[in-house]
């Protein structure tokens, strides 16, 4: 799995978001807000990555249980899949 | 999303991020408004104005110190030649972009090139519904055909595009006709009739142009519903705000506007205090910006007042007005008292 080109993942004040660039306002205008947990996995999918992946990144960077852990990364990818942000 | 925002607003100006910006690419127009606050600046020169490199470095520089969503305005933005190279760099910034334009440069080219790297949204100010409207106050008759062709041209696009109209003497009786053509094309519509003073020459020749307090509180209330309130609440909000600091928005907090010299100020009213941002970084320039914003006096003329809660007063428009950062200006103190005999009869 991989983010589609053209966001970019931004903190500001606090809050991490992602905005569109350029051409993928066409199809995507507004921002994502995500949750720390969520900036982190964004990040790595930017350079694409699977599942067991994510899982064990996850877990390397925060104090959590496998099944937790993958129960969010399913969560989080689903979430992406269906607002379009992966590519195929 | 609100949420979001909101609280993002919050945070921002607790800790000063600029996250919200205007940047006056231009003072040059094709225009000529009998009200425009710009006017006159830069006398229509375009030696002096920034260019596109600078410009496209001061994006980056307020993305990298925290902006987020941010105007290019003018003067009118669509004149400059290199528009489009500052606007394709700014919509890779990661920048949520607004457009304020007249619409009348906005032709089946710029349209189409628009659409494949929209903004958010494009504002085109419409100042009339006719020609003769157009001619009276933007100097130009034509002009009324050319922003309503530039507006079918965005929506043909499928650009987000919203409507404003500043209402003045000139075209208050356009007014509900232009509210028509924003419904008509089912576009949010943004009408303002809160006129400040020109940035070089204050109210001199605008005095006359603009509604009197008591027009404008009384010509469009359905506008103004969202400002109802119980007496009761009427009372406890004047108590509320009687002492409120000089600066009580958010510019020189969490927003900021680039003038056409490069100058960041607080908002498009100031022409001062300022720093150079080219000159001294970005970040650098915030931080002095916000420190004199805190040097600016309080309002001495206005300690006390229990209208504060329904004035739109604060440094910038008195200075327009009077010269004086603490002026006093009988126009602002009448908008105050037509708001809030306003908010009491629809309280009764
Ligand atoms: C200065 S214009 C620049 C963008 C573009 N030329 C336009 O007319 O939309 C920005 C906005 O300020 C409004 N405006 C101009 N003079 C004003 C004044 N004295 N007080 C309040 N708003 C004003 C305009 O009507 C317009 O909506
Ligand atoms: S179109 Fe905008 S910039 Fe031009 S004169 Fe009118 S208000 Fe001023
Ligand atoms: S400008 Fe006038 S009405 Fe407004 S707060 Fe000051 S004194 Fe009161």
């Amino acid at each position: 799995m991989k983010i589609k080109q053209n966001f970019m993942l931004r903190e500001i004040a606090g809050s991490w978001l992602v905005v569109p660039l350029g051409e993928r306002v066409v199809d995507f205008n507004g921002i994502i807000t995500l949750s720390e947990t969520g900036a982190f996995l964004w990040e790595i999918l930017e350079k694409g990555a699977g599942v067991d992946e994510l899982v064990n990144q996850l877990l390397l960077e925060y104090d959590v249980d496998e099944t937790t852990a993958r129960a969010d990364v399913v969560e989080f990818t689903s979430a992406l899949e269906e607002g379009a942000l992966l590519e195929l | 999303m609100k949420e979001f925002h909101q609280s993002l607003q919050k945070a921002a100006f607790e800790k000063g991020i600029p996250v919200y910006g205007g940047f006056e690419l231009t003072t040059r127009c094709n225009l000529s408004c009998r009200m425009c606050y710009v006017k006159g600046a830069g006398a229509g020169k375009s030696n002096h104005e920034l260019t596109a490199n600078q410009w496209v470095e001061l994006g980056r520089a307020a993305r990298d110190g925290g902006a987020l969503a941010v105007f290019l305005t003018g003067g009118e933005p669509l004149i400059r030649d290199d528009f489009k190279e500052i606007y394709e760099a700014f919509c890779r910034l990661g920048l949520r972009l607004t457009l304020f334009t007249n619409g009348t440069l906005i032709n089946e080219e710029l349209a189409k090139w628009l659409s494949q790297i929209p903004p958010a949204a494009v504002d085109i100010t419409l100042y009339g519904a006719s020609e003769t409207t157009y001619r009276n106050l933007c100097g130009s008759g034509e002009a009324f055909h050319k922003a309503m062709g530039g507006l079918e041209l965005l929506l043909k696009n499928n650009i987000t595009t919203r409507i404003k109209t500043t209402v003045v003497r000139s075209n208050v009786h356009d007014y509900q006709a232009v509210q028509t053509i924003a419904l008509s094309y089912g576009l949010e519509f943004l009408p303002s009739n809160l006129i400040h003073g020109n940035r070089i020459t204050g109210i001199k020749n605008i005095n006359d142009e603009r509604l009197s307090p008591g027009e404008i509180y009384s010509f469009d209330l359905a506008n103004l519903e969202q400002g109802v309130c119980s007496p009761i609440d009427l009372e406890n909000i004047k108590g509320q705000y009687k002492d409120s600091p000089a600066m009580f928005c958010l510019a020189g907090k969490c927003s900021f506007f680039i003038n056409w010299l490069g100058r960041l100020v607080p908002c498009n009213l100031f022409e001062k205090p300022y720093t150079v941002p080219l000159d001294v970084g970005f970040k650098q320039a915030w931080d002095l910006l916000r420190h004199q914003v805190t040097q600016i006096p309080g309002l001495e003329n206005c300690k006390g007042c229990e209208l504060r809660a329904f004035c739109p007063v604060c440094p910038g428009r008195l200075y327009l007005e009077t010269g004086k950062f603490d002026g006093h200006s009988e126009y602002v103190c009448l908008l105050a008292k037509e708001k809030e005999r306003m908010m009491r009869n629809i309280n009764l």
